[in-house]
């Protein structure tokens, strides 16, 4: 079935649609869910949010993009949604930004940069996959969490600092001598 | 091996494209979560659905305004009206949209047209590819050809235009593929695809020669086309040439010398060139293949199942130092099923100080015409070479590349999913639910169904109110049938007439005369008679009274229409016939003298169920969403309301229903 089609029998509640279209797309906005959320559980909370949000809306997609994007930026917003309201203790906005490090990419698993990224408080997790990973601006970020630019720019160099630090303790961990 | 990284990037190589299968439950959940709100929907109040919701808010606005229907009635037309407005402003603005669309086709196919009308027409077509307009305004065409006068594109466009009124007088078919050729040995004319902006750059001894070709406006594709490996050796007439152009379909293959996978070959030959053209015509999406070889004055060429009329008109352009010197040649070579006859008529005027060192001064408009309606076998295909020959021996090197406009193809591909989407939408959308309301209008022929002494009196009828509710099916696109059920009643006042109580017969129904009439208890002794007979017979002490004989009755309808629509835009007109089912629901027969009413009885000749045949005009107005104002203005004509002793008395209603519609 073509994506237009799929989308259609997602619009006419085509249950069958719905699963294929499921099934297209899991994958890629697990992903994002894995990300944006605090751990795998809240991820698979998430993502089945999501979706119920993706074919309640689906009547508005207007294929003038992609659908994938469409639907990333769905799943998304739902998850800012979960976190954006949660309390944060706004810390100094001093931005201290550098934040490259020495790595050995191979020793530096998925899973564990996952883990680090879902440790960290919500709102830097929040700023830092936005910019990060789905390029946003800062404006953008800022627009969309409700804090200002230059909130955003510290939480993303924070953030940064924060996995940098974690990065570095596992590095040691692996190489006690590499330092 | 451990290096130096920056955070961000090493995030993002790790996780940005990773995909994270889910478990399988997550589905379940879903599937659940889904189930239960499509229950969920049957069960909460039914306005929280969507469908619901409409024709709900339909029904309370149609109730709502049925209290104030009158002012219901001006507002729906004013609507109308403004409605109108708007609909014949846009008509305006798409008819000038196709008026300078078929101005361009038109200019392109007519023989005769003035040089400026062609270039007008070709400045818009030239622009949809030169400026990427084509998906953002087609009529940017008068901004975008200013900006572009200035530049090095605009050599070509005026080519063109010169190209097109040669072309015209010598190129009789439906559609013009213009392909235009510059050659200039000591030039060198790059292609961006895109943009199709032509860059000049001299000192190079072979010519890589950039075409354009067009297509009509019909299905607005541009090609490409590009010339290689023209080695020509050309005279003062184009009779000793050595050609080899290659029109190679570019929306498969970009690069130019790769040759696409042929249909047709044609072979055109010339004494010493070599013309290969492969064109893709965009709309039946076939390939052509021609090769032109060894073109001579006279030019056998081989086709197989094509007729190939190729024109050669001779055209100079020459251009050194960024001048450009336009000549206006009018060659003909024409080939008609298989031949080719070459004909140069050589105007040039050169700039000789800048001509002198160079050693080809020529230009090559290769128009193309293809009749996309035409299968390979019968296509048509008008090539117009324009070369002009001032130094003798030159060798050009060309390839002439045919390429679709990646841009047009989107924006065409877009088109056709928006149409599909529109498509479903109306096909999703066959039901309308219809609240209305009508003020209703009722006469009737002469006679009187109670009696006939009443038959020459004056009737007056009394306007009525009809609130209903309908339900419209589209069967098709056009066709739709509907019914509903209304409730109205009607009345009607039987003047000059006069009642007495009877005293004289006690026993007797005294109005039992009436014998239409089943007499209430309280009119047992009641008289009712026409005045004029009346006033004759005077009864000593009885007093008459003059009054009116008010006959009510209210009815169920149910009508069962077919309605065809006329026109479906947001406006809309359609025609509407069918017939209604009438049940009696209300009959009284009053008396009603000074203000005061006294129930005679009901009529026993009335029917329990009539009907009534329906014609009408509807209008309607898309005002937001699928939410429509109807205007319907309807004449019922009733067919059998009386079951005997009618009198010829024959009642019908025009009605103008007006409502507010829902679809789903």
């Amino acid at each position: 079935m073509s994506l237009p089609t799929l989308i259609q029998g997602c619009l006419e509640k085509n249950t069958k649609a719905q699963e294929q279209l499921y099934q297209l797309y899991a994958g890629k906005l697990f992903s994002v869910c894995l990300k944006y959320s605090r751990n795998y559980a809240e991820a698979e909370d998430n993502l089945q949010d999501g979706f119920l949000i993706i074919f309640d809306k689906i009547g508005q997609y207007k294929f003038a993009g992609s659908f994938d994007g469409w639907a990333k930026r769905l799943m998304i917003n739902n998850v800012l949604q979960q976190y954006r309201k949660t309390p944060f203790l706004e810390l100094v906005n001093d931005v201290v930004d550098d934040a490259s490090i020495e790595i050995d990419d191979e020793n530096v698993s998925l899973d564990f940069l996952l883990k680090i990224i879902q440790e960290l408080p919500d709102r830097y997790r929040l700023v830092f996959n936005l910019y990060v990973m789905d390029d946003y601006s800062h404006k953008e970020i800022a627009e969309m969490l409700g804090i200002t630019i230059g909130t955003s720019k510290s939480n993303l160099a924070r953030a940064k600092m924060s996995l940098k630090e974690k990065i570095d303790k596992s590095q040691e961990k692996i190489f006690p001598s590499a330092k | 091996m451990s290096e130096r990284k920056n955070i961000e990037r090493l995030f993002q190589e790790k996780l940005k494209d990773f995909e994270a299968t889910p478990s399988s439950y997550i589905w379940e959940n879903i599937a659940v979560e889904l189930e239960k709100k499509e229950n969920k929907k049957r069960v909460i109040p039914f306005w929280f659905n969507m469908k619901a919701a409409g024709i709900a808010a339909a029904l309370v606005l149609g109730f709502f305004t049925a209290n104030n229907y009158t002012s219901l009635f001006t507002f729906d037309q004013s609507k109308i009206d403004s409605k109108i407005v708007v609909s014949t402003e846009k008509n305006q603005k798409e008819s000038s949209k196709n008026k300078n669309e078929t101005l361009q086709k038109n200019q392109i196919l007519n023989t005769n047209n003035p040089i400026v009308e062609s270039s007008k027409s070709k400045n818009l077509t030239t622009n949809e590819v030169l400026e990427k307009s084509i998906i953002s305004d087609k009529n940017n065409s008068v901004v975008s050809n200013s900006k572009n006068e200035n530049s090095i594109v605009n050599k070509n466009e005026n080519k063109i235009i010169s190209t097109n009124n040669n072309q015209k007088n010598n190129v009789v078919s439906t559609q013009n593929n213009s392909i235009v050729v510059n050659k200039n040995k000591n030039s060198k004319v790059t292609t961006s695809k895109n943009n199709a902006i032509f860059e000049t750059k001299k000192s190079s001894t072979t010519a890589l020669v950039s075409a354009e070709s067009k297509e009509g406006n019909t299905n607005k594709s541009s090609y490409f086309i590009k010339k290689k490996k023209i080695n020509q050796k050309i005279k003062s007439n184009i009779l000793d040439n050595t050609i080899e152009t290659e029109i190679v379909d570019n929306t498969k293959n970009k690069s130019s010398k790769k040759p696409v996978s042929n249909k047709n070959k044609t072979f055109i030959t010339n004494k010493s060139s070599e013309v290969l053209v492969q064109n893709n015509n965009n709309i039946n999406k076939s390939s052509y293949f021609i090769k032109k070889k060894k073109i001579s004055q006279k030019i056998k060429s081989n086709i197989l199942d094509n007729t190939i009329e190729t024109e050669i008109v001779d055209n100079t352009e020459n251009k050194s130092s960024k001048k450009s010197v336009s000549n206006k040649n009018k060659p003909f070579i024409t080939n008609k099923s298989s031949e080719v006859l070459v004909q140069n008529n050589n105007n040039a005027k050169v700039n000789s100080s800048n001509n002198s060192d160079d050693n080809i001064k020529e230009k090559i408009t290769n128009a193309t015409s293809v009749n996309p309606n035409y299968s390979i076998a019968n296509t048509t295909i008008a090539n117009t070479i324009l070369p002009e020959g001032i130094t003798k021996d030159s060798t050009i090197a060309a390839v002439a590349v045919v390429e679709e406009n990646p841009l047009e193809k989107i924006l065409k591909d877009k088109e056709n999913e928006n149409k599909e989407e529109k498509k479903i939408a109306e096909n999703t959308q066959k039901w309308k639910v219809k609240p209305n309301v009508a003020p209703l209008f009722m006469s009737a022929t002469q006679g009187s169904p109670i009696d006939n002494q009443f038959a020459d009196n004056t009737k007056s009828y009394e306007n009525s109110l009809s609130v209903g509710l309908g339900v419209d099916y589209a069967v098709s696109k056009k066709l739709s049938i509907r019914t509903g059920i209304n409730k109205f009643d009607y009345s009607y006042n039987t003047n000059d007439i006069v009642y007495y109580a009877d005293f004289a017969s006690k026993n007797a129904n005294s109005v039992s005369k009436l014998k239409t009439i089943n007499v209430a208890s309280d009119a047992k002794n009641m008289i009712i008679e026409d005045k004029k007979v009346s006033k004759s017979q005077e009864i000593a002490l009885q007093t008459k009274d003059d009054g009116l004989l008010n006959q009510k009755t209210g009815y169920i309808e149910v009508p069962v229409e077919v309605s065809y629509k006329l026109l479906d835009k947001k406006f809309g007109i359609q025609v509407i016939t069918g017939f209604s089912s009438l049940f009696l629901n209300e009959n009284k027969v009053s008396v009603i003298s000074s203000g005061l009413t006294t129930v005679v009885g009901e009529a026993n000749n009335l029917n329990k169920l009539h009907f009534s045949t329906n014609i009408g005009l509807g209008f309607k107005y898309s005002f937001w969403k699928s939410f429509e104002a109807n205007f319907e203005p309807t004449f019922k004509y009733q067919l059998n309301t009386y079951n005997a002793n009618s009198g010829g008395f024959k009642p019908y209603l025009i009605g103008l229903y007006s409502g507010i519609s829902f679809k789903f």
